[in-house]
């Protein structure tokens, strides 16, 4: 399952990492990731769909904003960098640098992008 | 998310552009973008969430000095607009989005307790074709309407 192998990617990195939100009152520099898109493939003698593209966001909270910019920048060569049976390939496609003001603590923000190809769905 | 779309045709419609002024030319491509941008704002407020929260409503925002401010809630489907974009080089352009309301980036992409709802995103991915061909349609009606 690709969403395990990416905590296992990021943790080295930044070990508070959170599936879809982050909890109330977070450690940081933490790390949001959620899956927001998919396209499987479209075999036409199969049509069991086993590998498709996958569109991730992954988040960078910190309230330090070059802390933020580190912590994603590492994601990012890692995350490019990631090429095994299960993972076709990997294509940073946006990156956002702002801010959440959404509570009471001001949190500086990256977004990413992700599309990964992926062979085990 | 891969994304493919058909543009056959399309050399031909570009050949009969060549054949117009450069005035001509841009007004019809100018009408052809147009026309692509107002279907997929179309398709961009059938997808977007509508909450219960009334359109004028005074909200709390906080700042990043830790004090609050009053921000005028705009509900995201009332504010979709197609905007000319002004360009140079002969390319014509639209924008496409929401005009008013501060918090539909943190409706598309989430925030810190709140999934991502990329309605954007999604709407744009699954009519890209449709737009094209709407472009490609109205291109073409320009063209004749223009002589080429």
């Amino acid at each position: 399952m690709i969403e395990a192998k990416l905590v296992q990617r990021i943790t080295p990195i930044c070990a508070n990492v959170f599936p879809i939100v982050a909890p109330a009152n977070p450690p940081v520099p933490c790390v949001v990731y959620q899956q927001i898109g998919f396209d499987p493939t479209r075999d036409i003698s199969d049509d069991e769909q086993t590998e498709g593209f996958k569109d991730f966001q992954i988040d960078v909270y910190s309230t330090r904003f070059l802390e933020a910019k580190q912590v994603a920048r590492a994601i990012k060569i890692s995350l490019k960098e990631w090429d095994d049976d299960d993972i076709g390939s990997v294509a940073w496609t946006n990156e956002l640098n702002w801010a959440d003001s959404t509570t009471d603590v001001y949190y500086y923000r990256v977004t990413m992008h992700f599309t990964f190809y992926d062979r085990a769905i | 998310m891969s994304m493919s779309f058909n543009l056959s045709g399309f050399s031909q419609l570009h050949a009969r552009l060549q054949t117009l002024s450069d005035v001509e030319a841009t007004k019809a491509g100018q009408a052809a973008v147009r026309a692509g941008g107002a279907l997929l704002a179309r398709k961009i407020k059938e997808a977007a969430p509508v909450s219960n929260v009334p359109e004028g409503k005074q909200i709390t925002r906080h700042n990043k000095n830790g004090s609050t401010r009053m921000e005028t809630h705009y509900k995201i489907v009332n504010h979709i607009k197609v905007k000319k974009i002004k360009t140079q080089g002969g390319k014509v352009e639209v924008s496409v989005g929401v005009v008013k309301g501060y918090h539909v980036k943190f409706v598309e992409m989430g925030s810190i307790h709140n999934a991502a709802n990329p309605f954007m995103k999604n709407a744009f991915e699954a009519n890209t074709q449709e737009v094209i061909d709407k472009m490609g349609q109205m291109l073409g009606k320009q063209l004749v309407k223009r002589g080429a």
